[in-house]
This record gives C-alpha cells, structure tokens and sequence, in this order.
C-alpha cells in the first residue's frame, strides 16, 4: 500500500495546499478554544472533573462548562473552579463561607460534597482563605461521561500521541479534493 | 477538437487504443528528484472512492492539456486560495504566540481581534471556493505562437456527484475570468463499471 502516492503525483503548490489544509484544522480548533476562552473571561472554559470528591452532583469523568464573569458575584452554595497557587490542577468544590467587603472583594472557603473536611488541607502552606484571584470559573453546565477520553488520554500517553499520529498523518497523506 | 480520454489511460497504463502516448514533462530536469515522483506509472486507485476517482480524472485531464497540447498553467485562482489560507494561519499564530507572551487576561483585545479575524477570513475563503473558483481545476493559456494576438484562455472544471457520472467541462475565453464566447462542451460520457464508453 504505498502511503504516499497521492503525494508524490503533486505539484509544489499542491504540496503546500496539504500542509496548510492541516493547518488550518489545527488553527480552527486554536481559535475556537481562545474564541470560547474571550466570550468565558475563564482561562479554562471547559474542565474534566478528574475525582470523586463532589459526588453525587459530579462524578469522575464529567465535563464542566465554566464562565468567569467579573461582575458575577460569588455566593455561598455555588460550585467553583479554584487553582491553588504553586499547583497546575484545577479542583471543582462548593463555596460553604464567604467573607464580603464593600468594595467586592471576597474571601471564602471551599469543600467537596462527598469529603469529610473542608479544603483547608489542600491550600497552600499557611493559607486559610481562597480569593476572587484563584478562581478558574464558575460551573454553569455539564456532560457526564464525555470527560473519560481526556483522562484516559493522560493516563496513558503513548495511545495520545499515537491517536494524534494518526490522525495527522492521515490529514496530510490524504488528498484534498 | 480536443480528445480528453482519461478513463482509458487510468485503467490500462498510458497508452490509448488509437495511438495517444503520455511522456514524462521534463525527464532531464527532474533526475534528482526522479526516485519521488511517480507521474509515468499508472494511477492506481480504489474504484470505489469517489474523490481519488474524481483526482484521478481531472490529473489525466490536466495532463493532457498541458503536456500534450503544451498550455501554460495559469495559477492565478489557486494562489488566490493559498493565499486567503495563509493570512488566516498568520492570525492564528500570532494569537497563540500573543497569549503565550501575555498571557490572559491582559491578551484578551489581541485574543479577540485575532479570532473574530480568523472566522472572518475562513467567511471570505468559503465564498472564495464557493462563487469564483467553483469546481474550476485548471485555467491554462494557449500562447499564440506568433506572439500577436492575446493568448487564448481554457478553463477545466468537473464534477463528480454521488451515483452520478463524472462530467467534464473545457471552457474557452478570451481572457481569464471575462467568458465571452464560452462554449461549454459536455464530454463524452463514461461508465466506469463496466469500463466502456457511452459515446
């Protein structure tokens, strides 16, 4: 099967043509990600929910759409997205206090549904309060189940890269039409 | 009258029963390159694919025109498509590279402006694709030998719709885009399954 016939049988411009086809698609994904991460004002509008810890509302697996909006106030109840200073992962929890000053800013305290303390543990050394600063967004919607991909995906990294060859290659060998 | 038979020189090589050969364009030239390019073999495809079909097809058609006959390739509608591409990559880079340097919130006007750019330009390559290129693959001159008159311009164009037959249009004007007597000729229609012509 000889992979590369289509492109042997091309012109230069032809051969250009591929490699930009290809990356057009990357792009569009590109921009439609910054394109949701500009409409959102969240850095990262779309999450997984990588642990068990706000069961039975969210489980392993999940998809969170999240929003981030300045002039959204943040209330106690609602469920947050809150990076802790120093650590790459976000964690999904519920806000249980809120500390309120009148210019707005904010202090509060978060827990998991399904844990038994408080997220004082998982702050930074001698930090006892989250601020408006550490929050990814807000949850506003989910998926349940979709998220799986993701996490298999960065379990096992060999079989990401191997899909992403895949499908690369395909998109370049291939002759568009 | 310009004899396009394409169908026969994909099935059995390059060779048409009434005596038409295809030689390769630049044999000398092309030496260090030579072991890449597959242009004398045969084509082989999947039937079965439509779109290798169609490719398959309009290469013969192409080839035909410019190696046969010895028009020159005007690439004029296909730069122009290259080139609406490459701007939109442009945007796209220099919004990554943006946001890596700034990251956001502080790159969020660049971030904005380059995205609603990007789909902007994929708006103007659609209607680019859709409206002036159409299904035009080839638009070659005929260069008058006497070097007087304007070269005339030929226009290929195909389609190939599903359950449908292929069908192939040769287009004649005097200028490239201003069709003033345009002929268009419907070629002789073929049944690729049982590989004979309907003439």
């Amino acid at each position: 099967m000889d992979l590369f016939g289509d492109l042997r049988r091309m012109n230069k411009r032809q051969l250009y043509y591929q490699v930009l086809n290809f990356a057009m698609i990357v792009s569009s994904a590109l921009m439609i990600w910054k394109g949701l991460i500009v409409i959102t004002g969240s850095e990262s509008p779309i999450v997984v929910v990588l642990s068990g810890s706000m069961e039975p509302a969210f489980h392993r697996g999940d998809l969170l759409f999240l929003t981030n909006f300045h002039d959204d106030p943040i209330r106690a109840g609602e469920i947050v997205v809150f990076k802790v200073e120093g650590r790459d992962i976000p964690i999904v929890h519920r806000v249980i206090k809120i500390h309120e000053k009148e210019n707005g800013n904010i202090k509060f305290l978060t827990k998991g549904d399904n844990n038994e303390v408080d997220d004082r543990g998982l702050y930074k050394e001698g930090q006892n309060w989250l601020e408006k600063k550490d929050v990814v967004g807000r949850a506003r919607g989910f998926l349940p189940y979709v998220g799986m991909v993701t996490i298999i995906m960065n379990d096992y990294p060999k079989f990401k890269y191997a899909l992403l060859a895949v499908m690369g290659a395909y998109v370049l060998l291939k002759r568009e039409s | 009258m310009v004899q396009i038979c394409p169908h026969c020189k994909v099935l059995s090589g390059l060779t048409h029963p009434g005596g038409f050969r295809m030689e390769s364009k630049n044999p000398e030239s092309d030496s260090h390159t030579a072991w890449w390019k597959i242009d004398d073999k045969p084509v082989k495809i999947d039937k079965w694919d439509g779109s290798a079909v169609k490719n398959s097809l309009d290469d013969s058609a192409k080839k035909v025109l410019l190696e046969k006959y010895k028009y020159v390739e005007n690439f004029r509608l296909i730069d122009g498509r290259l080139i609406i591409c490459t701007i939109s990559c442009l945007f796209a880079i220099v919004a990554l590279i943006w946001d890596y340097l700034h990251p956001f919130p502080e790159s969020k006007p660049v971030l904005a402006f380059c995205v609603v750019t990007y789909f902007v330009m994929m708006g103007i390559l659609t209607i680019y694709t859709s409206y002036k290129e159409k299904s035009i693959f080839l638009v070659a001159h005929r260069k008058d030998p006497a070097g007087m008159d304007p070269d005339d311009v030929w226009q290929l164009s195909s389609s190939l719709k599903r359950y449908h037959e292929h069908r192939l249009w040769l287009s004649q004007g005097r200028k490239a885009g201003f069709w003033s007597n345009s002929t268009k000729m419907r070629e002789k229609e073929w049944c690729f399954l049982c590989r004979s012509h309907t003439h």
